[in-house]
């Protein structure tokens, strides 16, 4: 397949006044964005399969599905720290931001959308993660997807709306590359310790160490585990990148990396072999592949809930063409908590790297441990959020079929306050907010498993409500958080 | 009404634990619930119906609800003396079940086929074979036996030893007939234990130190035989003896896991372990019941142990799952109902973060400790050091290491499991064949920082592996949520206790027994274990060899077999194609992306031995009863195991024993006599609570209690065994003279063995 024939659009330039590491750190944050909005994506599609109208037959295969795009979210969340990391090392703020729905950039590989998955969801996907020249040794039914691709999307006639991620981290390979715009000294290494690493971001998503597969006495026709969870250890291919840098070396490796494993293979370094992990083309194609196989059938089946595209729990919006207000009540109390949620996920990321600074103290550095347990608990809590979320209705009429979903709904801001007194305080409020809204819920979701959930977070909130009372004493700050 | 045959007799629990104490007074019935205001907490210690046994009589006088459940009276223990129930199977003509009903068997039933209670007789068999595991002298056994008995008096299980001084004897207790009456018409025996003393030699093993335990004069009953200064030979363990063979002693795991004469423990002071010849009043063994005249009987097991110490918290891998696992097989069947699937995969989380809960998780980690360096304290990180004689590291992040966050990590796991989400974890579960990944992704996987049976690191059963991933495979398919109904989907109905129906069987609540009677408290991850070696009830699972329960070695081969005399300290290399050993993997020092052989001088092809339990598992569920190719090590090796080779090795069809008697789910005596599941623990078991740390057993043997959260947002406590209770967290280092020692446990082990409720000192255990 010829891709030569589409035309990269514009992208920003560096600005009058703008420095060269500045610019570079604008393009980083640009990065985190993308990383940022294509996690969120892939989660909201990932959490619309399933529903008990699937057939028995295709569960399976839907599972399948669903678990390969949890895996290319995890290994988004490693490209999102890992450009943090690298923002760091040049000296630069973290960016965990990204803006509301919709939005749209010469650098997005699409306009931002929540959508569950569809037709048109995943051709977006297989398109934005595929190389821009499909390789020559490419398989005849990846070129015939990637030609469909093309076709469904009617490049280049869309060419600005629909990008590769590439782009950017090409552009950011050659800045990094050159030493004449960005010389060595932008590059921090005494920042390396306190960047983020796999040892505790990657959660031992790595390839395994095949110490079933080394053994002398398995013999080679039983090379495989026991029982049927073979599909487990398939799973276990994921691979979450957090690249540590210290050096130019170390950031042009990991921008590679990065690019490698999903956004632009064409730029992983030559010496690498990214061994038997499929790449997020490959992963996204044999979706893409399921679902023209369902289209084509006699009866197509559900392999998604009817979830609504961009759900709101913002007023504001509640008559907005391009979102779906979340009209029952519980529901949107639900996408509150939701959105509660995810705001602690970042805000805690944040501070996170705050207390990894270099100026920090051993205490900071002890805490930080504390707080990327917290990270990964509301991460979780994210999850039980958007599992209900999808099961449950968007509107109050019990004839729509229309369930709600996550809504990711970003807060006003994610900058923290100047003190860290201030920002455990913050913290601490937040949840007490959830406490309360899981309050509110458990008066007005009589469902089971929702009532389960919540007693359980509850409880978990007062845990670290008064964790935080005890940072807070050893801060010398009162409860309030002013400093004595 | 057609008459109530009966066809078969059963009693049920078919595995009964008893636990130790001194108060006069037994243990309360009680039970544990969730409790549904603190979904996260610990459970709900819930008083439940008691029965009181005349003790005139022999009756059932009353029973009773107590307000509250005391564990100890006075300092003292109650011991946990479990009832055990006749059951009848009974001709399918005569009942409900196409199998035949499974009732209780009373005096009526015994009128209905023309008998009385006189031609119902019971006889107890127990034995205590702790000193015989490890002097390998068969008259160092002590064992009780009732005899066939019919009367409803107590029959006192007397242990007699060959060795032993005249009229000496060891008290395992007692059982009783229970009298039958009209509230209480049940057949039943009740099985006491002892109190838990220490006996000795005749002649104590003399040494230096004004703090140490003597036996009073009437507990030294040990006279004749080797136990006391009985010493592991040196040279199976060590280099230290330049130029000697090594020596082939069939050796337990741990070697020295015995009260020694000062210092100790031995692996500190040169591998010396010399015995000081004590024995304890636990043991194991056999209950059965007859009917005179009708050919018709029935068996069960007894054990005794340590009491719980953490009564409200469970264990993540307990018997229960092990046992399960050998009565279901490895895997959870395809039409088990979701909800029962998802309500187990929960237990299973909660279960762990009940155990993380205990764990001083920053040291267990192997950080350093206020600037001590890690492998100054006995922890996981440090016996995997030991193992592969690498250099320690910790398991995870140091900094990301604190009791207190991982415990709330885990319960938001459990938050997201209760709400239907599916278990995304599977793949981050250890798989037992991968307990030797010493890698930094292997070590961090879970269970995490605990050992297993086999001194690896701790893998759950395959059948929890597999309930979780199946919990996982029912995902996400749950239908549309209605906020306005509170209606539970229709719960399957509770398993009829039924001849057929094993499972409702193994785990049967007998009335009046305290759930710590049950093997759901038991730990099974038995390195060697507290209640049962579990290791042990797999060393005969292939007619005519024994093997050793901690790894392949035939050390034995049954007299009835002789063309297998051959296989004699050889290793069991595979069974049925399946590997009996890992292959330690540790990071590539070049790589640390990649991994590599863990080989040293002692183990030059890195091999580790895998649990029996799981190891078996799947070979166990297809396997019973029929032959399988099994290959043994062309030479005797019981020092250097090598790997199966296919030019060399000795393949032999064995078959695979039955695990459970004929219809039942009691342990077949063709796999363990009386005394051999529990010939592999520590004697006296009060030495195991100091020698063994909290990485064994977290929520059975704690580590980390009263803990808060510091000023700095970091756990602090005290160690369970921290003489003064101050807040500051003494990390377990043996010689540390503020924990409690070996000779405090012998003296007063009632004392120190302090009761944790809700994570605390029960009131009156701080002191």
């Amino acid at each position: 397949m010829k891709r030569s024939a589409v035309k990269p659009s514009s992208h920003p330039d560096r600005a009058p006044g703008m420095s060269w590491r500045d610019y570079l750190c604008m393009l980083l944050g640009i990065g985190a964005e993308i990383e940022h909005a294509q996690l969120v994506q892939y989660l909201f599609a990932a959490y619309s399969l399933g529903g008990d109208q699937v057939p028995a037959a295709k569960r399976h295969e839907v599972r399948r599905w669903q678990d390969m795009l949890l895996t290319i979210a995890r290994e988004e969340m490693g490209h999102l720290v890992s450009v943090q990391n690298l923002l760091t090392l040049v000296g630069g703020p973290v960016c965990f931001n990204r803006r509301n729905i919709p939005f749209d950039t010469d650098y997005f590989p699409f306009p931002f959308q929540l959508r569950a998955l569809d037709m048109e969801t995943i051709t977006r996907y297989v398109y934005a993660e595929m190389p821009p020249e499909m390789p020559s040794d490419a398989s005849a039914e990846d070129v015939r997807v990637a030609n469909a691709v093309v076709r469904r999307l009617k490049v280049p006639e869309s060419a600005g709306r629909v990008h590769h991620v590439g782009t950017l981290y090409e552009k950011l390979i050659e800045l990094v590359g050159d030493e004449s715009r960005i010389p060595d000294e932008t590059f921090r290494a005494g920042t390396y310790g306190a960047q983020a690493s796999f040892a505790e971001w990657g959660k031992g998503y790595m390839p395994e160490t095949a110490a079933t597969l080394a053994n002398p006495s398995l013999d080679p026709k039983l090379r495989r585990p026991y029982g049927r969870d073979a599909v487990a250890m398939e799973d276990r291919k994921a691979t979450v990148v957090v690249a540590q840098m210290a050096t130019r070396t170390d950031a042009l490796a990991g921008l590679r990396q990065i690019a490698a494993q999903g956004e632009a293979p064409h730029l992983a370094a030559a010496n690498v072999d990214s061994g038997d992990e499929p790449s997020h083309f490959d992963r996204f194609a044999e979706i893409w592949r399921g679902i023209e196989a369902r289209d084509a059938a006699r009866k197509p089946w559900a392999y998604a809930r009817d979830v609504a595209a961009n759900p709101t729990a913002n007023p504001d919006l509640r008559r907005s063409p391009r979102h779906s207000w979340i009209e029952s009540e519980t529901s949107r109390s639900w996408a509150q908590l939701f959105n509660l949620r995810y705001r602690m996920a970042l805000m805690w990321m944040t501070f996170w790297f705050r207390l990894s600074g270099g100026d920090s103290g051993a205490a900071s550095r002890r805490l930080r441990g504390m707080v990327l347990h917290r990270i990964f608990g509301e991460m979780y809590n994210m999850k039980t959020c958007a599992g209900i979320l999808v099961r449950s209705p968007l509107t109050a009429d019990r004839a729509d079929p229309r369930r709600a979903g996550p809504p990711f709904e970003m807060p006003y801001t994610l900058v923290l306050p100047e003190s860290d007194a201030d920002c455990w305080v913050f913290h601490r409020e937040l949840l007490r907010e959830s406490t309360s809204l899981c309050a509110d819920l458990l008066r007005a979701d009589r469902a089971p498993d929702s009532a389960r959930a919540l007693t359980v977070m509850q409880a978990v909130d007062s845990q670290g409500i008064e964790w935080i009372d005890r940072v807070l004493a050893g801060l010398g700050a009162g409860r309030e958080g002013v400093r004595r | 009404m057609k008459a109530r045959r009966i066809r078969e007799l059963r009693i049920l629990p078919p595995l009964a634990i008893g636990r130790q104490g001194s108060s006069p007074r037994m243990m309360d019935n009680y039970t544990l619930e969730d409790d549904p205001a603190d979904p996260t907490g610990f459970r709900r210690i819930v008083p439940a119906e008691t029965l009181v046994v005349d003790d005139a009589t022999g009756e059932i006088r009353e029973s009773f609800v107590p307000a509250e459940i005391a564990f100890k009276d006075d300092g003292k223990f109650r011991r946990v003396a479990p009832f055990l129930e006749v059951f009848a199977v009974l001709d399918p003509a005569a009942g409900s079940q196409p199998d035949g009903d499974l009732v209780p068997l009373t005096e009526d039933l015994l009128d209905e086929n023309g008998l009385s209670l006189a031609d119902v007789e019971w006889s107890v068999h127990v034995a205590n074979r702790k000193v015989a595991r490890r002097t390998g002298d068969e008259e160092d056994t002590v064992t009780a036996k009732t005899g066939w008995f019919r009367h409803h008096d107590p029959v006192a299980l007397d242990g007699h030893c060959p060795h032993f001084v005249k009229d000496g004897k060891v008290g395992f207790g007692s059982v009783r007939f229970i009298r039958p009456n009209e509230r209480f018409p049940g057949l039943r025996l009740r099985f006491t234990p002892a109190t838990g003393l220490i006996y000795g030699p005749k002649k104590p093993v003399e040494f230096d130190d004004p703090g140490q335990y003597v036996p009073p004069p009437e507990l030294r009953v040990y006279g004749k035989g080797n136990w006391p200064g009985f010493e592991v030979p040196p040279a199976i363990d060590s280099d230290e003896f330049p130029g000697k063979p090594r020596e082939y002693w069939n050796d337990t795991l741990p070697p020295s896991l015995f009260a020694i004469v000062p210092p100790a423990p031995p692996w500190l002071y040169g591998n010396a372990a010399k015995s000081r010849g004590f024995l304890d009043d636990t043991c194991d063994g056999i209950v059965e019941v007859r009917l005179r005249g009708k050919g018709l009987s029935a068996a069960a097991r007894v054990t005794s142990g340590p009491p719980m110490v953490i009564p409200d918290s469970l264990f993540v891998r307990t018997l229960a799952d092990d046992l399960d696992q050998v009565l279901f097989g490895p895997e959870v069947p395809a039409d088990e109902p979701p909800e029962v699937t998802r309500a187990r995969a929960e237990d299973i989380v909660r279960r762990a973060f009940e155990t993380v809960r205990f764990l001083n998780v920053e040291v267990m980690n192997g950080n350093d400790v206020d600037g001590r360096p890690a492998l100054l304290f006995d922890t996981m990180p440090y016996e995997e050091a030991a193992d592969t004689q690498r250099p320690g590291r910790p398991i995870m992040s140091p900094e990301t290491a604190d009791t207190a966050a991982v415990l709330a990590l885990h319960q938001q796991v459990y938050t997201a499991l209760r709400s239907g989400a599916a278990p995304w974890f599977a793949r981050l579960l250890r798989r037992p064949e991968e307990a030797a990944d010493y890698t930094d992704a292997g070590r961090r996987k879970m269970p995490a920082l605990m050992i297993g049976g086999d001194n690896n690191y701790l893998a759950l059963t395959y059948r929890m592996i597999d309930t979780i991933g199946k919990a996982a495979r029912a995902q996400p398919f749950e239908g549309p949520i209605d906020p306005t109904s509170s209606a539970e989907p229709k719960a399957p109905a509770a398993p009829a206790l039924t001849p057929r129906n094993r499972s409702a069987q193994l785990h049967y609540a007998a009335a009046g027994n305290p759930v710590s009677s049950r093997i759901e408290t038991s730990i099974s991850n038995c390195c060697p274990g507290l209640e049962v070696d579990f290791r042990a009830v797999w060393r005969r699972m292939l007619e005519g060899l024994v093997l050793r329960e901690y790894d392949s070695l035939v050390v034995d081969v049954e007299s009835d077999r002789p063309a297998l005399k051959r296989l004699h300290r050889h290793r069991l290399q595979r069974i049925g194609g399946i590997p009996t050993t890992a292959v330690m993997r540790g990071p590539n020092t070049l790589d640390p992306d990649d991994s590599a052989t863990v080989p040293y001088e002692g183990n030059p092809h890195g091999l580790a031995p895998l649990e029996w339990s799981n190891a078996l598992a799947h070979l166990l569920w297809k396997s019973v009863g029929k032959k399988v190719v099994c290959d043994f090590s062309a030479a005797e090796e019981w020092y250097v195991p090598t790997p199966w080779n296919e030019k060399t090795s000795i393949s032999v069809e064995l078959t695979v024993r039955p695990f459970f008697e004929p219809g039942t789910v009691v342990i077949s005596r063709a796999l363990a006599q009386p005394g051999e599941l529990t010939q592999g623990l520590c004697s006296p078991w009060q030495n195991d609570y100091r020698e063994c740390s909290c990485y064994y057993w977290a929520s059975a043997r704690p580590d980390f209690v009263n803990v808060e959260v510091t000023r700095e947002g970091r756990s602090t406590g005290d160690n369970w065994m921290q003489i003064e209770r101050s807040g500051k967290y003494v990390p377990d280092d043996y010689m540390d003279a503020r924990l409690v020692d070996y000779d405090r446990l012998f003296h007063d082990w009632e004392k120190w063995l302090r009761v944790q409720l809700r994570g605390r000192d029960a009131p009156g255990e701080a002191k």
